[in-house]
């Protein structure tokens, strides 16, 4: 055998590494095989080379072939009616009858088979259309909400309004990119459900038709994907850059941010009643250990987003947090516990008549012996040391858990105290009330 | 040629040489080369697919101290071939009405 045909040989064997031994040792037989039945034919080498063809070429088609049957022994099912291509892997030297008989038998079963697998296709496909539907839905609300968050910023914030515009952009492009792509998928599924089900020659012809519609599919699939994704970009361009999202990352990662603080101080006799009120800053009441006698100490923690007020109106005060409406959505992100604080220093022996603490987000922590005590939060926890007071408490939480005297109780109520001096009132949506210092045989939930 | 198309000509093909009898692979590898020119990249990965699909099947015979693979067709080869013939005599018409109408009898995609 010429040397130029073992190195055609040799190439191919190389080239076709890693593939089963078994389509290896086939493909070499047969090649071998029709080497030397050219040769004894009496053709000539360059004959021979010319009839054998490109070797890249027959590795490469030997490789498709091999990842064809593989995929085939999985997915191919029989036609209907028109009885095509049959299982693959079909045993080779089973007798006719045993034949036939199993071939029957998988024409039936293929029948069971492709009807499942062609309705469970639509049925994937129609969950793609919803979800895609959805996306685009959710893109649109991208839209209006960034409209609405632009609106909520108060003038002057240019860079918070193109940080929300930026945002905006970006989460609609990214949502209609996806809806985009769900929904050609979902194309994709049912147009392939749909090939299988009508099956054999006018498949054969369809898939022509259909391999051109998905080429043309593709090219759809880039343009708009290039397209939504361009716009997505655009907007995370524009809106990282003013730091609004980094804001938005560290509050709801509850990281602290710089804060300027403010402290007040009020003469004691002066006030009687206390009220706090906050949107996600903590509020932390205790006797101060450094303050001095008769005096009341607020410190607040003043992030640059929001603003905090203080006022007295007669024997009460009064503390608000507010937003400064530079923030947009902050309503929603207050929900979240945030890493300021608002602290009541009151001097020891200090007795309010009434305190007021309300929080949307934050944690609230009391502990002092106080008068009565209203405490609320939508989804903050509230600690409460009762250590030293006379009272009649009642905890209410929704979801949250109540935790009394170190020891989780079930049911959303708890009450303790009898008949005493001052009234307890705390109240969580969402978190979790601890309670400490109490005695538990007042138990009567 | 669309390669779809020239892929079931070709398995259509091979099956209707061997229904004239089993053969070998060099023996119908030259009976293919005189009807198209194709090499023997192309007949090989036929020949694969068709036992693959259980429309042929294999036996060895000793020639001259080695084995010659023959091949020959099965009750599902010969079925198939049938449908071939049938889905190639519609394709015929199609393309009869193609090749007259040039492309005006409305279908459209």
């Amino acid at each position: 055998m010429g040397s130029r045909i073992d190195r055609v040989m040799e190439k191919i064997r190389a080239g076709l590494a890693g593939l089963p031994e078994d389509t290896i040792r086939r493909a070499l037989d047969y090649y071998r095989e029709f080497i030397a039945e050219a040769i004894e034919a009496g053709r000539s080498e360059d004959e021979i080379l010319q009839r054998l063809g490109d070797p890249g070429e027959i590795i490469e088609q030997i490789r498709a072939e091999a990842s064809f049957d593989k995929e085939k022994t999985f997915t191919e099912t029989p036609s209907p009616g028109l009885g095509g291509p049959s299982r693959t892997g079909v045993t080779k030297n089973r007798d006719v009858r045993g034949r036939v008989f199993s071939s029957v038998a998988r024409a039936c079963a293929g029948k069971i088979l492709l009807t499942l697998g062609v309705f469970s296709l639509y049925v994937l496909g129609i969950g793609f259309y919803i979800i895609a539907v959805g996306a685009f839905i959710s893109a649109l609300v991208a839209v209006g909400l960034m409209v609405n968050g632009i609106s909520e910023i108060a003038p002057g914030y240019t860079w918070e309004k193109i940080g929300t515009a930026g945002a905006g952009i970006f989460v609609a492009g990214f949502m209609a990119a996806t809806g985009f792509l769900l929904w050609m998928g979902a194309n994709g599924i049912t147009r392939f459900a749909h090939g299988l089900w009508r099956g054999d020659i006018r498949r054969e012809l369809e898939q022509d038709r259909e391999t051109a519609g998905l080429k043309q599919g593709d090219d759809r699939i880039k343009k708009g994907l290039t397209v939504f994704a361009t716009v997505a970009l655009f907007g995370l361009g524009i809106s990282v850059p003013t730091g609004l999202p980094l804001q938005y990352f560290l509050i709801w990662n509850s990281v602290k941010p710089a804060c300027e603080v403010h402290t007040e101080n009020y003469n004691a006799a002066d006030i009687r009643e206390i009220e706090v009120k906050t949107l996600n800053s903590m509020i932390i009441a205790e006797v101060g250990e450094k303050s001095v006698d008769n005096e009341i100490r607020i410190i607040y923690e003043e992030a640059g987003w929001m603003r905090g007020t203080f006022t007295v109106s007669g024997d009460k005060f009064i503390f608000r947090e507010e937003s400064r409406r530079r923030l947009p959505f902050l309503d929603f992100v207050a929900r979240h516990e945030g890493m300021t604080a608002v602290k009541v220093e009151v001097p020891p022996g200090y007795r309010a008549r009434a305190m007021a603490l309300t929080s949307k987000g934050g944690h609230i922590a009391i502990a002092l012996p106080a008068g009565d005590i209203k405490t609320r939060t939508l989804t903050g926890n509230i600690r409460f040391d009762a250590r030293g007071s006379s009272y009649a408490l009642r905890a209410v939480v929704k979801n949250g858990k109540i935790i009394a005297g170190g020891r989780p109780l079930a049911g959303g109520s708890y009450t303790a105290g009898t008949g005493a001096e001052n009234t307890i009132e705390i109240e969580s949506a969402g978190g979790t009330v601890t309670i400490e210092g109490v005695e538990l045989q007042h138990d009567n939930y | 040629m669309d390669p779809q198309l020239k892929k079931g000509i070709l398995d259509a093909l091979v099956l209707s040489i061997l229904e004239e009898g089993d053969t070998y692979g060099y023996q119908l590898s030259e009976r293919v080369a005189r009807i198209l020119e194709l090499s023997e990249t192309a007949l090989y990965p036929v020949l694969r697919r068709l036992e693959a699909q259980g429309w042929l099947g294999t036996y060895a015979v000793e020639h001259n101290g080695r084995l010659r693979k023959y091949y020959h067709l099965t009750v599902a080869g010969q079925k198939r071939l049938r449908q071939y013939v049938e889905e190639l005599t519609e394709l015929e018409r199609i393309i009869r009405i193609i090749a007259k109408g040039a492309g005006n009898h409305g279908e459209q995609n």
